[in-house]
């Protein structure tokens, strides 16, 4: 256990209940309390036994575990803690969450994501059990998930996501060097769901990023548009506007409609 | 460039040939790692998943590679570390790791 002295500051601006923390980060009360038990975050508790959990440690795990499971990502820029504990941001950034153990795969979808969605955070999960707490803090938009992962079978790992209480407009991708027939044990978790084979990835995840995020991208260019002084300021911690997609990437993909580069470079933004 | 990895730009890489070489280059890197690890986990023999786990991951990327002539010596590697003793499987291993070694010019490893 990891509880503080009575030294503490025990105004209630400088704690949380477990509940507060738990809807804070999007995880389960059971998961905060365990956090706690393991040190994570330092707490006291009530004479009726309730944790209370320092604001201090809990901003501490929050810059600790983002830059944890940050792959090629910056971090958030737009995101701040209130005096409240929750997250404030100027402008949303998209964000893909992918869970994939294979190194190759990983800087592959890294390389394709700066390539071609430079606008969107990528974070990283080696495996099930990091990616479903990732999941919760994080709370992406989109999931790129591999079938085959440590610690525990894809199917569950889906049905885990999709019940997961957050879940909600989240959109899923699995990835899969699984041929079709590899695949039908599976079939019941995939019903529904976008499936690429690893091998056709550069070709068939873009649309399927563009597809799930698109909107999200034409808001954030539309909030980025050089605008009047008076809300200048309130893009000042939002992240630089990214270099236009290369005009090789560009070129190779012409002979197919791709929204994306229309959506970042050619068109103006929506709303 | 060897055909087979000309046919893998042009038909899974939309001829984005900056992304292929990249990728080739990250996975050659990647390689070194995943020789040490089959290494290690013939030298143990105990962890079986991991084994399958990184067959299953270099068949998927010598297929995206364009590399379809040695992939099937990884899956071949993936479904027996399931079941094979660990005499066959460093037995498939190294014709594996040889075929990569020569197809990726990496004899600075072998």
């Amino acid at each position: 256990m990891n509880y503080t002295n009575n030294s503490v500051d025990m105004s209630s601006s400088a704690y949380y209940t477990t509940l507060e923390v738990a809807k804070m980060l999007g995880m389960a009360v059971r998961s905060v309390q365990l956090m706690v038990d393991r040190g994570d975050l330092q707490a006291w508790k009530t004479p009726g036994g309730h944790r209370r959990i320092t604001r201090d440690s809990l901003e501490r795990w929050i810059k600790g575990s983002r830059a944890g499971v940050t792959g090629v990502a910056a971090m958030h820029g737009g995101a701040s803690l209130r005096p409240s504990g929750r997250r404030r941001h100027t402008v949303h950034v998209p964000r893909i969450l992918l869970i994939e153990d294979s190194s190759h795969f990983q800087g592959l979808v890294s390389m394709l994501v700066k390539q071609r969605f430079p606008a969107i955070e990528l974070h990283v999960s080696a495996d099930a059990i990091a990616g479903l707490v990732s999941f919760g803090h994080l709370q992406p938009d989109l999931i790129i998930v591999d079938i085959l992962l440590p610690g525990m079978d894809g199917a569950t790992l889906i049905t885990g996501l999709r019940n997961h209480a957050l879940f909600g407009n989240c959109k899923l991708v699995v990835l899969t060097a699984l041929d079709a027939q590899q695949r039908e044990p599976y079939a019941a978790a995939l019903d529904e769901v976008d499936v690429v084979h690893k091998p056709r990835l550069v070709q068939e995840l873009p649309p399927l990023i563009e597809a799930a995020l698109g909107h999200l991208l034409a808001n954030k260019d539309a909030a980025e548009e050089p605008a009047p002084a008076a809300n200048g300021g309130a893009l000042a911690l939002a992240p630089s506007e990214p270099p236009p997609v290369k005009a090789k990437a560009s070129k190779a993909r012409s002979s197919k409609p791709k929204a994306k580069a229309a959506g970042k470079s050619g068109q103006q933004p929506a709303g | 460039m060897p055909r087979c990895e000309q046919v893998a730009l042009q038909s899974l890489f939309d001829n984005d040939s900056d992304l292929y070489l990249a990728f080739r280059d990250a996975c050659i890197e990647q390689f070194v790692h995943d020789f040490q690890l089959a290494a290690a986990l013939l030298v143990a023999q105990q962890d079986r998943a991991a084994f399958s786990r990184l067959a299953h991951s270099l068949k998927g990327v010598l297929n995206t590679l364009g590399h379809t002539e040695i992939s099937p010596l990884a899956h071949a590697l993936q479904l027996e570390a399931e079941r094979a003793d660990w005499p066959e499987l460093q037995r498939l291993w190294l014709e594996l790791r040889a075929r990569m070694v020569a197809a990726f010019g990496l004899d600075a490893l072998a």
